[in-house]
């Protein structure tokens, strides 16, 4: 099991993924703050980054990566999520690992989790 | 035998003339007169004869010819043998008489009256047809009772043929000016006295042959005003002649005024000293043409406005596409004057990213026979560049080949701008509406897989917590769509308001309430400066206050204050305002965010989430009560937004 940082804005999202993955037996932090991101993920000695694209005031691509320039987090595991169509590209190109569209099934998420923390 | 005879004879009285003339010389010797012997002598007096280049003749009153000089046989290429002692009538002619010749000659005989001037028109054995003036005279031979004609002749024909040709090229002239469509007069004096005129100018007047002779202002009175008179004297005086080309000139045709207009020459007439004695008058009537180069010219200038009042920008440019028209709307457009806007190259003004675009457009248009049909960048005076939708035409001449082009501009941009702003808003409502169905989904797939888990205690699945929140966002799905709703209502101009009189402070008060009961982190500043019931639709003005709270969170990152106020706004309105302490909004977009779609952009577009028309909506809600909605920003520094209502608003 790993230790799981949500950035989301949208409150209600951080929640249901944040159930879900414990419900599942991971740890998890959630965050609506993305300019915390690598606080956070220091802290709290995270594992995987479940990232949105929209976030208020910031592109989570750009938050995706400003991690990717940090030799500390350059092989993160970072999943990006959006509800946009045809984002999966551009969240690639700025370094996540995996793409989630929104919305998913539940099955498909456990299953991403745990092939990228798998794969690290 | 007897022709021999006959000039045995004549050589007798030949002898006897000589021998007369002789005694006369001698009579006049005698008389002792100073004339030199030689002068009388008749040798010299046969040797004038012979030099004289006139032919002469000299007959006996039977109209044989006794004597005829060289000239005599050079002219009728005769000779002496053959003419000598031969009657003149059938040496001349087997008629008896020629043209009443015999009868003159039998006048001077009988009546000794001279020959003069008299001309002869024959058909000659040797020489053909000529004319001949004829003089001649008797002469009295004192010895013998018989008289002699002395004929003198003179070959005419030449001034004959002359005299016929010049005749006949008159009467030619005169039937050229008389039959000619053209109108022609010829104007005689000072007082331009009518000498000709012919039957077309005799027409235009309306006049008939009695013109002749009257001075041409007295025949038309009516154009001596129209400056026709001047251009006359001119004409006279200055020996210059003048033309006109299209001149209106007014008619009194019946009493009834009319219109024409005429191509005219007035030509100085000279006199052989170079006087000018009168003006000729040669003019073509042109009203037909004239009239319709009139129209032609009216309609091309109809054309021209009708073009240059169109909002539409259109050129016509050659073959090599040089530009050589366009519309006023170009003008305005570019900012250029005509001048400038032909001299410049048309590729200036399209944006440098589709100059390949148009020269290939171009040449699918000449191979495949298709019009050019295409949307482009074109800039404006200001260097902008907006959206046109552009066609253009190729004119061909009829070997089909082209010789111009036209192109017609449409300008599209705020349409190209709304397109933007819909694809935008579209990408943004899948986006807002995926963004609750993805918590319910979850929170829904969440429990069912706790609900399926048999070592699961019933008791121990958040059944409550998690069904609150799905009903949360389920709120949060229908007041989305209730947006949409709106909106739509508003293009239909649809959206109702239900006015009634409320306390505008509790109103205030209730949503506040609600909104720091859903969200506990914020931080609300109620201050009421102002109190007072207003009549508008409650449940709207609530929407636009939490409208602009909404905004003031979503837009502070940093920060969760929010300050409200109600205050009394100048000319009887009460206005509130919502202030953050967020990112703000630049002077630009200020002006752009009650517009429709229009998000706050931060560093990259679709930074922002959330509905672009919640401003929108509040701006037409506060418009419909009468009231005004503005804000108050400063970038970093956060923004204050008000809206006003009247508070006698009935």
């Amino acid at each position: 099991m790993a230790k799981i940082l949500i950035v989301d804005d949208d409150q209600t999202i951080g929640f249901m993924l944040r159930d879900i993955l414990e419900f599942n037996g991971h740890e998890v932090v959630v965050s609506q703050e993305p300019k915390k991101t690598k606080e956070n993920i220091r802290d709290n000695n995270i594992e995987l980054v479940l990232l949105d694209k929209l976030i208020s005031g910031v592109d989570g691509t750009d938050v995706c990566a400003d991690l990717r320039k940090d030799d500390e987090f350059v092989d993160l595991p970072v999943i990006m999520m959006s509800a946009l169509h045809n984002v999966d590209e551009i969240c690639k190109e700025a370094g996540a690992t995996e793409f989630l569209s929104k919305p998913f099934d539940m099955e498909t998420l456990n299953s991403l989790v745990t092939e990228v923390l798998k794969n690290h | 035998m007897q022709k021999d005879l006959r000039i045995k004879e004549l050589e007798e009285e030949l002898e006897n003339l000589k021998d007369q003339e002789n005694q006369t010389s001698e009579f006049r010797n005698k008389e002792g007169n100073n004339i030199n012997s030689e002068l009388n002598s008749i040798e010299f007096t046969n040797s004038i004869i012979e030099n004289i280049q006139a032919p002469l003749l000299l007959l006996n009153n039977h109209f044989e010819i006794i004597h005829a000089n060289r000239a005599f046989y050079k002219t009728f290429q005769t000779t002496k043998e053959e003419i000598e002692g031969r009657d003149i009538f059938k040496i001349w002619s087997h008629e008896e008489n020629i043209t009443g010749l015999k009868d003159k000659l039998k006048c001077i005989i009988s009546e000794n009256l001279q020959l003069s001037n008299f001309e002869i028109n024959q058909s000659f054995e040797n020489i053909g047809e000529k004319w001949f003036k004829i003089n001649g005279s008797k002469i009295q031979n004192p010895q013998k009772s018989s008289d002699y004609i002395l004929l003198t002749l003179e070959d005419i024909s030449v001034q004959k043929k002359n005299e016929e040709n010049l005749k006949s090229n008159e009467e030619l002239l005169q039937e050229m000016i008389y039959s000619s469509t053209s109108l022609i007069a010829l104007l005689k004096g000072p007082e331009f006295i009518i000498e000709i005129a012919n039957d077309a100018m005799k027409n235009m007047w309306g006049k008939g042959p009695d013109v002749i002779g009257k001075p041409v202002f007295q025949v038309v009175p009516e154009v001596e005003e129209q400056g026709i008179k001047e251009l006359l004297e001119e004409v006279y005086q200055t020996c210059k002649p003048y033309h006109a080309k299209e001149r209106p000139v007014y008619h009194n045709v019946n009493g009834e005024i009319i219109k024409s207009y005429f191509d005219f020459t007035y030509q100085p007439h000279c006199n052989a000293d170079g006087k000018v004695v009168g003006v000729g008058v040669i003019a073509q009537d042109v009203t037909q043409q004239a009239i319709l180069n009139e129209r032609i010219k009216a309609s091309e200038k109809e054309f021209r406005e009708m073009l240059d009042f169109m909002p539409h920008r259109i050129t016509v440019t050659d073959k090599d596409g040089n530009t050589k028209y366009c519309n006023q709307s170009w003008l305005d457009y570019s900012g250029c004057t005509l001048t400038e806007f032909l001299e410049r190259d048309s590729s200036e003004f399209t944006h440098p990213d589709e100059r390949e675009k148009i020269e290939k457009a171009g040449e699918d248009c000449l191979s495949n026979e298709e019009d050019l049909y295409m949307e482009l960048r074109i800039k404006d005076k200001h260097g902008k560049y907006r959206w046109h939708l552009c066609r253009g035409i190729p004119i061909r001449n009829e070997n089909n080949e082209i010789i111009s082009w036209i192109t017609s501009s449409t300008e599209i941009h705020k349409l190209k701008e709304e397109e933007k702003r819909k694809e935008d808003f579209l990408k943004l409502v899948s986006h807002e509406l995926k963004t609750p169905v993805t918590s319910i989904k979850g929170y829904v797939q969440l429990l069912l897989s706790m609900l399926h888990q048999e070592n699961t205690p019933d008791n121990s699945v958040p059944v409550k917590p998690y069904l609150q929140r799905i009903e949360n966002q389920v709120e949060r799905l229908i007041r989305l769509i209730a947006e949409m709703l709106d909106l739509s209502r508003i293009e239909q101009n649809e959206l109702e308001l239900r006015k009634d009189e409320f306390n505008l402070n509790k109103q205030v008060e209730e949503i506040v309430e609600d909104l720091i009961y859903s969200n506990k982190e914020i931080d609300i500043h109620l201050q009421h400066d102002f109190e007072c019931n207003v009549k508008a639709d409650r449940d709207r003005i609530g929407q636009v206050i939490i409208n602009f709270v909404t905004n003031a969170l979503k837009y502070s990152p940093n920060s969760k204050r929010v300050d409200i106020r109600i205050f009394e706004e100048k000319e009887n309105y009460v206005a509130i305002s919502v202030k953050d302490y967020g990112i703000g909004i630049d002077e630009k977009e200020q002006q752009q965010i009650f517009k429709r779609f229009y998000r706050i952009s931060g560093n990259k577009d679709e930074t922002y989430s959330g509905f672009g028309i919640g401003l929108y909506l509040s701006n037409e809600i506060i418009e419909r009560h009468k009231g005004k909605i503005k804000v108050n920003s400063e970038i970093g520094k956060g923004s204050e937004f008000i809206f006003t209502l009247p508070l006698n608003n009935n």
